[in-house]
């Protein structure tokens, strides 16, 4: 029900995912341009569990500069580890 | 006009940073790679990168290939179902033995053009050639299916196969990428040779790329944007070539008008294969915005 995906590098991200929280959606998010770019993640991240249909989970981001695109595909796989596909 | 594939650049599809500037260089084509440079482990994240990046990356006139996995591998179907569903139109298949290989992956795509309501036969393939069974049933690979565009040759595996060591004379080498050649010419489509590994060494890539085109290769795999600069120069025809094209060309027009049969251009003979020679290179000229 735990997982990770990605990476600590440059234009990466790495997302951690536990989808045993059953509490609500908790989504924590660590990133240098997190002033700039925080709500932009988030929406990006809201938007991939909606497509996912994910409602109660903990979500870690920690952003190293990761565009959309990245931080969806990284968040898909680290969710379909955690589900154990 | 038919597309240039002079270079044909591999690029992991797990990093990030590659995807985003993978047409920083221009090659003709870019082959995203889900198979060797991949570890096992991270199969799965490299085939959401890539599907996610095709989505919304712009690789203006570079033309797109994705490396799957073998057919034999688990990975293999999930890669086309994901990347078909990006809107993929290129798949390289690798280690490609014989035409069911192709009519496998063939299969594949139909199902899933037709899952994802994407017109029939529209993905393509290039079939990778990397093995002694392969290079002997080329030809059968080639013509094996309509989607088919090129073939690839492989040395690494080839001579892996082989139990040989790959010289930097390539002499090893010259029946199969010989044979690849005839396949492809005779399917019609284009032959791509195998990638040069030893990024030090740009004089013998440059040497290997040259007698690549001597031979009728239409482009050379590449591993370095430095290899696709090397590549583009040797695969595009020199001005002087060109010039001497067009005006080959222009003569056989005007003899062919005055109802005359050979002519002589140069104080050389210019006979029907000199002039679908100039033609080709006319053809290539125009596919590298030289005319």
């Amino acid at each position: 029900m735990i997982a990770t995906c990605g990476n600590e590098k440059s234009d990466d991200v790495l997302v951690k995912v536990d989808l045993s929280y059953k509490d609500d959606l908790k989504i924590k998010i660590e990133s240098k341009v997190k002033k700039l770019f925080g709500r932009q993640i988030e929406k990006t991240v809201l938007k991939t569990l909606n497509e996912l249909k994910i409602e109660k989970a903990l979500i870690e981001i920690y952003d190293f500069g990761a565009l959309d695109f990245v931080i969806k595909a990284r968040l898909k796989t680290a969710i379909s580890r955690a589900k154990g596909e | 006009m038919k597309k240039l594939r002079r270079s044909m650049l591999f690029c992991p599809a797990n990093n990030p940073k590659m995807l985003i500037n993978a047409n920083l260089f221009r090659p003709d084509c870019i082959i995203f790679d889900l198979e060797d440079s991949i570890a096992l482990s991270e199969k799965d994240s490299a085939r959401d990168l890539l599907s996610e990046a095709l989505k919304v990356i712009d690789y203006g006139d570079s033309e797109i290939f994705a490396r799957i996995n073998p057919l034999y591998t688990e990975f293999a179907e999930k890669d086309v179902e994901e990347l078909v569903k990006s809107g993929l139109k290129n798949i390289r298949l690798p280690m490609c033995e014989s035409k069911s290989d192709i009519e496998t992956l063939s299969d594949m795509l139909k199902y899933y053009e037709n899952k994802y309501e994407i017109k029939e036969g529209s993905v393509k393939i290039q079939g990778a050639i990397e093995t002694p069974k392969g290079v002997l049933n080329s030809l059968e690979i080639a013509t094996a299916s309509k989607r088919m565009v090129s073939i690839s040759f492989g040395a690494e595996d080839y001579t892996n196969s082989l139990g040989i060591n790959r010289s930097k004379n390539r002499d090893q080498l010259i029946f199969a990428r010989s044979q690849i050649v005839l396949s492809a010419n005779v399917a019609g489509i284009d032959a791509i040779d195998t990638v040069y590994s030893d990024l030090s060494d740009m004089e013998n890539f440059i040497r290997e790329t040259s007698e690549a085109k001597d031979l009728g290769f239409a482009g050379k795999s590449c591993i370095h944007p430095q290899q696709v600069k090397e590549a583009h120069k040797i695969f595009t025809p020199s001005e002087k070539e060109v010039e001497k094209a067009l005006r080959i060309i222009k003569e056989a027009e005007l003899a062919e008008e005055k109802g005359l049969g050979v002519i002589s251009v140069d104080g050389k003979m210019v006979d029907k294969p000199v002039i679908e020679k100039a033609l080709r290179i006319v053809q290539r000229a125009k596919g590298a915005n030289m005319v």
